[in-house]
């Protein structure tokens, strides 16, 4: 008994839907497009309505991932992935998808996906979704943050982690100091700022916070505190508190 | 009446630990009583005062002369005697030293001869004071005159020789660290042209791939656009792969290139999006990092098409303002977060003009009065025409 799939075509790029379309004319006793989305919402919206055995599904589209499609829908389809990024055909497809074409899609690349579809592909497919949403997590690793944003005023002003030398609490406002000169202000505060950067800044003081790997000496200084020459235009010294006298020792293996 | 063996013993232990203070002054020397004598030569003279005064009074059982004194004139006759050995020491042997040693005057001679010269200014002012000191002190015993000389001499030269030995062990370390830093500058030289390569090279190959695949449809569905894109698509990577080492490019060519980028995704979109392009015509001799409106173009691109079911606006405006380039890329797209996460476009931009612009460029994004990324940048260096 031969089975049709019916399949809906979500790319942002209309270009790109027609040549699936085109290419699936081959495939027309297999796969029958019932439905085009040029957007991720879209995409839910057809999947939800239509409920089709089949999606091809691009990964970037300007509004969601196509991770992020599957994550918000109910009704789960075989799914065949198409992108322009390698880094993403990682053997976690071959767990939850039926295939992955990489963009430019070959003819002869996509009747092997045919085939595949035909050996495990199946009408009404119940996907297991736990396992599935731990897999997507895994790919939405959250990128790594690079930079902290400030804003000042209507702006926001990207200062990126290696250009900042350290930060001092002043009243109810922190200033950031930059390798130019600079300063910014800011009115998070000092322990909140520590959560949300990375381990390179490192706390010496109550009210100060330095860049680890901004540090251009460190020499003994009297009770128990360090003297922190920082490399910035201004060679700004920094001395450390007393009660992180344990602290430093052990971040800096002394 | 000689002494007895236990008062030799507190003697001893007395002189080794004048000794051991003189010696760590000595390794101190440079930031002893740093924080409570604010005068340099102030500071100076009191350590090297108490440096002698410890190490003469360190010295004391190998002198027969001191016993001498101490039977002749008592204990604190001769203990004064020691502080006033020391006293002129300081005074005039070590700041004649110090002199020959530090005044610019004598910069003008080799290492070797300067060091001599010091060695010398030692010997003869240690002698001197020696001379001087036995004549108001000492003047009955004439005969050891001589001995006093030579001893003179002979510590002069020895301490001489051991600064000497200093100087040179600083110098080295010195020139080892220099060569250092210049290898290092040397290297960092390397490295920005080394990221430069790897940033100029890198126009997004995704951004390749999507477009080579809506060539393949084009190329059946509709050959004019197909190509159109394929020459715009040439244009850009030619200009991404031929930069023959220059790392600038005017603001013209960088424009020409946001608009063969725009062009591309213009066909790709098909008019999902429009785009305008204002440029002041004094400013296109202007340099600019080799593709840095590029990725910012891109940036707009993705966040104007975020916004779905409506046509995205993409805006790029360059213009001088009181000697500062601005230049400002707008999308009608969604605001930005408070909390922006720079991807790698925005990156490079940042690298580019932290390698180039150094400390004279800002990047502000900004929601109003409207959305947009603002390049500011100062200290404009202007393309020469036969360039």
């Amino acid at each position: 008994m031969s089975q049709i799939f019916r399949a809906i075509l979500i790319d942002d790029e209309p270009a790109a839907r027609r040549l699936m379309r085109n290419l699936l004319l081959e495939h027309a006793g297999l796969v029958q497009v019932v439905a085009e989305a040029g957007t991720g919402e879209e995409a839910i919206t057809q999947i939800e309505a239509l409920q089709p055995d089949l999606i091809f599904l691009d990964i970037q589209m300007p509004d969601l991932t196509g991770f992020e499609v599957i994550e918000r829908l109910n009704h789960k389809p075989n799914i065949i992935f198409t992108t322009a990024y390698e880094q993403y055909a990682i053997k976690a497809f071959e767990t939850f998808s039926i295939d992955y074409l990489l963009k430019p899609i070959k003819e002869e690349r996509l009747e092997q996906s045919m085939e595949k579809l035909k050996r495990f592909g199946r009408l009404n497919t119940v996907i297991d979704v736990p396992g599935l949403q731990e897999i997507i997590r895994q790919i939405q690793a959250p990128k790594q943050s690079t930079a902290l944003s400030i804003r000042t005023g209507d702006r926001i002003i990207l200062l990126r982690y290696e250009q900042i030398v350290y930060l001092e609490a002043q009243d109810k406002y922190v200033y950031i100091y930059t390798t130019d000169g600079q300063k910014h202000l800011t009115d998070l505060t000092l322990t909140a700022l520590a959560e949300k950067l990375p381990s390179r800044f490192f706390r010496i003081q109550k009210s100060y916070l330095i860049n680890k790997e901004r540090i251009k000496e460190m020499h003994r200084h009297f009770n128990g505190r360090y003297l922190f020459i920082m490399d910035d235009k201004a060679s700004s010294r920094l001395t450390s508190g007393r009660t992180y006298y344990e602290d430093i020792r052990a971040e800096f293996g002394l | 009446m000689n002494p007895t063996i236990i008062e030799y013993a507190i003697l001893i232990g007395f002189c080794i630990l004048f000794g051991l203070l003189g010696l760590y002054l000595l390794a101190n020397f440079k930031n002893t009583f740093r924080n409570i004598i604010g005068n340099e030569w102030v500071r100076r003279n009191v350590l090297v005062w108490l440096i002698t005064f410890s190490l003469v009074v360190a010295t004391t059982p190998m002198s027969g002369e001191y016993f001498y004194a101490v039977r002749k004139y008592g204990w604190v006759t001769a203990i004064l005697g020691q502080m006033i050995v020391a006293t002129f020491n300081t005074l005039i042997v070590f700041n004649l030293a110090w002199l020959v040693a530090a005044h610019p005057f004598f910069d003008r001679f080799s290492f070797a001869k300067r060091k001599i010269l010091v060695l010398l200014t030692l010997i003869i002012s240690c002698v001197g004071v020696s001379l001087m000191v036995k004549n108001v002190f000492n003047t009955d015993n004439k005969e050891y005159a001589g001995f006093s000389i030579l001893s003179s001499i002979y510590m002069a030269t020895a301490i001489g020789l051991v600064y000497i030995l200093m100087s040179y062990l600083d110098l080295e370390r010195k020139r080892k660290f220099d060569e250092k830093e210049l290898e290092l500058s040397r290297l960092r030289e390397l490295k920005t042209k080394a990221e430069l390569d790897a940033l100029h090279s890198k126009v997004n190959p995704h951004f390749l791939y999507n477009a080579l695949n809506s060539i393949a449809d084009l190329s059946i569905t509709d050959g004019k656009k197909a190509r159109r894109m394929t020459v715009a698509l040439a244009d850009l990577f030619r200009y991404s792969i031929n930069y023959s080492n220059n790392n600038f490019s005017t603001v013209r060519e960088e424009v020409e290139m946001a608009e063969v980028y725009l062009q591309i995704e213009k066909i790709r979109f098909e008019d999902q999006l429009t785009y305008t392009i204002q440029v002041e015509d004094e400013v296109t001799h202007y340099l600019l990092p080799r593709f840095v409106l590029q990725p910012l173009m891109e940036n707009a691109v993705k966040h104007g098409l975020k916004a779905t079911g409506r046509l995205t606006e993409i805006s790029l405006d360059i213009r001088m303002e009181q000697n500062v380039l601005v230049i400002h890329i707008s999308d009608n797209g969604p605001l930005f977060p408070d909390e922006l996460k720079p991807g790698y476009g925005v990156k490079s931009v940042y690298d580019k003009l932290d390698l180039l612009f150094p400390d004279n460029y800002e990047i502000h994004f900004s929601n109003q009065p409207r959305k947009e990324v603002s390049v500011y940048i100062k200290k404009l260096m202007k393309n020469e025409p036969d360039i």
